[in-house]
């Protein structure tokens, strides 16, 4: 379980990237964070990742504070979570499998292992024929499919993903997101960042909406407009003019 | 587990060496150059060494008693001799010896038939066994009563005693102002490969390695740098060394007093300290800055 307690994040430009926001996540849900960019959502994924951390406030996974965490531990915490980003970050002097095997020998897993884990993952993701191609030889919908293989390797209970289909184009992006519901099937909690409503509308998942560092909106089954009662228990009110991407009319 | 993570980090050590090979050459030609100065030093400073300890095998200092001195006065002193520390042996001449030698050395007998032994001194042929510390045995023994000179007759002694003093110190300093120099080139070598790498370092973070499992490899890196540039430095000052010795040792004696160390009896000592050295600043260097330029 996931927990924001009241977090708050000024970086030291004085920035308020978010503002006492509180939510709970359960183990195995499927939630989309949104919001403009520039609302915040990278810096929730990177309190839960350590990469940054709160000015005030606690960040909480299985009931464990992640936010007093010592730094030598961060490691050992990222190993339970898979990361998936915009720009896939693979290496490029590495052949897939071996951007997905990497991420098995740093946590120190046998050779043997990596070689009986990679291809079933490989699989899983509908790369095997391309285990040793070069990244850059790939499309982007299948350099993220690489990404989002390393990110599962190691079993993490949670996948973060940033923006995963920003650089993509809808059949892409649409294969990727079916990607990660499967993998949310088998009971990983899934985390994603992306300001594409459309893709989220389809989905019908929870959403979670920043705007200007606040938690304006926690939906249960989401389209961006209907909230549902049920699941909104931190909504804050509202301030200001609505925007505009959050009207009725664009809901598909 | 453990031999997944040592492969890995030598290969991506080695790697990184090839990399860069313009900023891997400039490092080890720094550290070569270091381990090389550092190497001259060692081979003159052993050098000196052995001469000074030949020079005190000889017997070099000669102590002169006053001329009607008395049985116990010459006791004392000889007590004296034979309770200090740096006395390696001594040998007492009486003034009938020493006329002895004086005639035979002139060679002229007759001259001195009637001429009495009363006015020949008592001495001492004394051998130290660390020839540094003869001037202040000089000092001590001219303080004692019955005393009158203490003759150290080899200079080259007093000289290679200074000489190897000044030698350690510049020994030091050349060592001190290279070793930053190398240090701060391995840093740089070290700096160049974090940065040329920051997007992989940072996926493997984002993955979970563990701060070592990143350092490890460009510590390996700064090693293999300063294993290379000790192996090169070590061979040209063999090289030099050989060829020094080819030229000065032609018309002098091994066993000579200033006779050089054989190029076999120095090589093993150097080749070690050159390694040793090179290794130890070429890891701590590059620890030093990939501490600095990596970070969770
Ligand atoms: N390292 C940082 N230092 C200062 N300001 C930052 C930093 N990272 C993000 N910000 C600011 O914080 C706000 C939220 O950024 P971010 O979380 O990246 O938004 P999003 O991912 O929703 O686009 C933005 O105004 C951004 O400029
Ligand atoms: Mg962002």
């Amino acid at each position: 379980m996931i927990e924001f307690r009241r977090v708050s994040k000024t970086y030291q430009t004085g920035t308020n990237a978010l503002r006492d926001v509180s939510f709970t996540i359960e183990n195995g849900e499927f939630v989309f964070i949104i919001g403009r960019s520039g609302a915040g959502k990278s810096t929730l994924i990177k309190l839960l990742t350590c990469e940054e951390r709160p000015s005030s406030g606690q960040v909480l996974m299985d009931k464990f504070d992640v936010s007093k965490i010592k730094r030598r531990f961060v490691p050992f915490l990222r190993r339970n979570i898979g990361m998936v980003f915009q720009d896939f970050r693979l290496i490029h002097t590495k052949s897939v499998f071996q951007n997905v095997a990497f991420a098995m020998e740093i946590v120190g897993s046998s050779t043997k292992a990596i070689r009986r884990r990679v291809p079933i993952v490989l699989s899983i993701v509908g790369l095997r024929d391309k285990a040793l191609d070069r990244p850059r030889m790939l499309s982007g919908g299948e350099q993220q499919r690489v990404a989002i293989a390393r990110a599962m390797v190691n079993n993490p209970m949670l996948i973060l993903a940033d923006e995963p289909t920003g650089n993509l184009d809808p059949t892409n992006s649409e294969a990727i997101m079916a990607l990660l519901e499967q993998i949310n099937r088998s009971g990983t909690t899934v985390i994603i960042c992306t300001h594409d409503r459309d893709l989220v509308d389809r989905m019908k998942k929870r959403v979670i909406e920043i705007d200007d560092g606040l938690l304006v909106r926690d939906d249960c089954q989401g389209s961006y407009a209907q909230s549902n009662p049920v699941c909104q228990p931190y909504i804050k009110p509202v301030v200001g003019p609505v925007d505009e991407h959050i009207r009725p009319e664009a809901v598909s | 587990m453990r031999a997944t993570l040592l492969r890995h980090s030598l290969s991506e050590g080695l790697n990184n060496l090839v990399r860069h090979p313009l900023v891997t050459l400039a490092s080890i030609t720094t550290i070569a150059l270091m381990l090389f100065m550092l190497a001259a030093f060692s081979i003159f400073s052993l050098n000196a060494r052995q001469m000074m300890a030949r020079a005190g095998e000889q017997p070099p200092i000669e102590i002169t008693l006053d001329i009607g001195i008395s049985e116990d006065q010459i006791a004392s002193i000889t007590a004296e001799l034979e309770s200090n520390t740096n006395v390696r042996d001594f040998q007492i001449y009486s003034p009938e010896e020493n006329f002895e030698t004086f005639k035979s050395n002139l060679g002229q007998d007759e001259l001195f038939s009637d001429f009495s032994a009363d006015y020949i001194p008592y001495t001492y042929a004394v051998r130290l066994i660390d020839p540094a510390g003869s001037q202040n045995f000089k000092d001590q023994l001219e303080g004692l009563n019955g005393v009158r000179k203490v003759a150290l007759e080899i200079r080259v002694m007093e000289f290679l005693s200074k000489a190897i003093i000044w030698v350690n110190y510049a020994t030091l300093a050349a060592f001190i102002a290279l070793g930053v120099i190398s240090f701060f080139i391995i840093s740089n070598m070290v700096r160049v490969a974090v940065f040329a790498r920051g997007d992989e370092i940072n996926i493997m973070k984002y993955v979970g390695a563990t701060n070592w499992y990143i350092r490890i490899p460009y510590i390996l890196e700064g090693a293999f740098a300063g294993l290379i540039g000790g192996g090169v430095a070590w061979l040209a000052a063999y090289l030099t060394y050989m060829r020094l010795f080819d030229l000065f040792m032609t018309r002098t004696l091994p066993t000579d007093v200033l006779a050089m160390i054989p190029p076999i009896g120095i090589a093993q000592i150097i080749l070690m300290l050159n390694l040793g050295l090179g290794i130890g600043v070429g890891a701590i260097g590059s620890a030093v800055s990939v501490r600095r330029y990596i970070k969770v």
